[in-house]
């Protein structure tokens, strides 16, 4: 029976239903369409909860697999075990807003991400090390670019020479909004791309994925 | 809803106004990449450094007798396009190490909606061995379950690198600003090949100095139809850069007209 549902062609429908409830609505004034590609935006978003709780299940199984056979940093899993269902079965008991369920996350999570957005800038400050070497014609550009637009933003650059200010700002508004929005373009378009092909069935790998 | 629905304005029966312009793009994408799928006309597509690059670091592996670590980055929404692209890339790789005997080594991203890219993951990863005959290398333990957002999914794969110490680290697909330290860590580590991407604009330049081969843009789907060698891949990617063409061409007409007093927004708007 639940070979039916892992057919590619299963998936296919499904897929190019679902396509076409949430397109044909978005172009044309169809309102019973319309109110169906509501009810099919709620669904997803339904079935987005319901694969949270199944990867929640996937991720216990996971670490208790992990506990049983004693593995390397099998202790990790035993503290992500633990926290992931206190915070579950807190939340469910005392409500998201109560101190019990908020204290591990604003004094875990919170601080943790603090601390790791501090390393990347590390590694940001390591990586812009390495920007700095004029090696071919084109880093040349980018070198005299990150220039001008250090100088633009240090105090020091506009007592150096008062032109970074206009010239910094030219290079931020025109050539990187430039660059930005044919990024952007290219990126919405081989989105679309990406869109009709599985639609009609090209891409393979997710329809049998 | 119904009131979104009364206040569209309609010129031309059923068409919402404002939406023909984007219809009729999307209708011409869909027309030229059926007609490449029709006429099964094979595009041709330059071999990238990046590709060979990738070829060599696969060898390099076998050689220094190492594990490569394949990223294919945290797809918070499920299936996008990067991730597709990078699928294509990571059965090429699986290929090659398969041949090989190389163990390849993947971080999985933990995020709700990419639990679905897990299964194509291993699937990829298990059709590659058999063919290779090789099936008996094929290990549920190289496949890693790292964190659900950006910051722990990337800490994750960091500590999976100074764990493994590959030869080879590939980091291509949805891969956010965690770029520029994977590019960093694999230079930390020594003697590690890091081939990547990113797909925020800001991070490219720093992805670019920070590890050897960089994967811009649509390099990435270039280079999965071209190791795929699937015709409708490519007549995908013709699609994308005539499209692509055909709005640099609009951009420029409609910079020169604005220049000149004339808006040519309003028409396309409609």
């Amino acid at each position: 029976m639940m070979e039916i549902f892992r057919k590619k062609e299963i998936t296919m429908i499904i897929t190019t239903m679902s396509f076409l409830i949430a397109f044909l609505p978005y172009f044309f004034d169809l309102p019973a369409v319309d109110q169906l590609s509501t009810l099919t935006v709620n669904w997803a978003i339904t079935v987005s909860y319901v694969m949270a709780i199944i990867g929640l299940i996937y991720m216990s199984m996971i670490n208790i697999t992990k506990l049983q056979k004693k593995t390397k940093g099998w202790q990790y899993g035993a503290i992500t075990l633990i926290l992931v269902w206190y915070m579950v079965l807190a939340g469910l008991g005392f409500g998201t807003k109560d101190m019990k369920f908020s204290f591990f996350y604003n004094a875990i999570a919170v601080s943790l991400t603090a601390l790791v957005g501090g390393l990347i800038s590390f590694y940001l400050v390591a990586a812009g090390g390495r920007t700095f070497r004029a090696r071919d014609f084109r880093s040349t550009f980018l070198l005299i670019a990150i220039i001008v637009v250090l100088m633009k933003n240090a105090p020091i650059g506009l007592i150096i020479w008062p032109g970074f200010g206009p010239l910094g700002t030219y290079t931020i508004d025109v050539l990187v909004a430039g660059a930005n929005r044919a990024f952007k373009i290219g990126t919405a378009i081989a989105g679309i791309a990406l869109g009709l092909r599985i639609l009609i069935g090209r891409e393979t790998m997710v329809a049998e994925g | 809803m119904m009131n979104i629905i009364t206040q569209k304005t309609m010129d031309i029966p059923f068409f919402i106004k404002g939406r023909i312009f984007g219809f009729s793009i999307i209708l011409l994408i869909l027309l030229i990449s059926l007609y490449y799928i029709w006429t099964k006309k094979k595009v041709p597509i330059r071999l990238l450094p990046q590709v060979e690059a990738m070829r060599e670091s696969v060898g390099r592996c076998a050689e220094m007798g190492k594990p490569l670590v394949y990223t294919y980055g945290n797809p918070t929404s499920g299936v996008d396009y990067w991730t597709v692209a990078s699928f294509g890339l990571l059965k090429y790789t699986a290929e090659q190490a398969a041949k090989l005997g190389v163990k390849v080594i993947i971080p999985l991203s933990a995020s709700p909606k990419s639990v679905i890219t897990h299964a194509i993951v291993r699937d990829i990863m298990k059709e590659a061995y058999i063919a290779a005959g090789t099936s008996e290398m094929y290990d549920e333990a190289n496949f890693i379950l790292t964190g659900t957002d950006d910051q722990t999914w990337g800490l994750a794969v960091t500590k999976i690198l100074y764990a493994a110490r590959p030869a080879a680290h590939f980091y291509l697909g949805f891969i956010p600003f965690f770029s520029v330290i994977f590019g960093e860590t694999s230079t930390s580590i020594g003697g590690c090949v890091s081939i990547g991407s990113s797909f925020y604009l800001q991070m490219i330049a720093m992805t670019v100095v920070s590890c050897d081969y960089t994967f811009i843009a649509q390099d990435l789907i270039a280079a999965s139809a071209y190791v795929t060698e699937d015709p409708s891949q490519g007549g995908f990617l013709r699609t994308i850069d005539s499209i692509s063409f055909i709005s640099m061409i609009l951009v420029a007409i409609s910079s020169i007209l604005l220049t000149m007093g004339i808006n040519i927004i309003p028409w396309l708007g409609v």
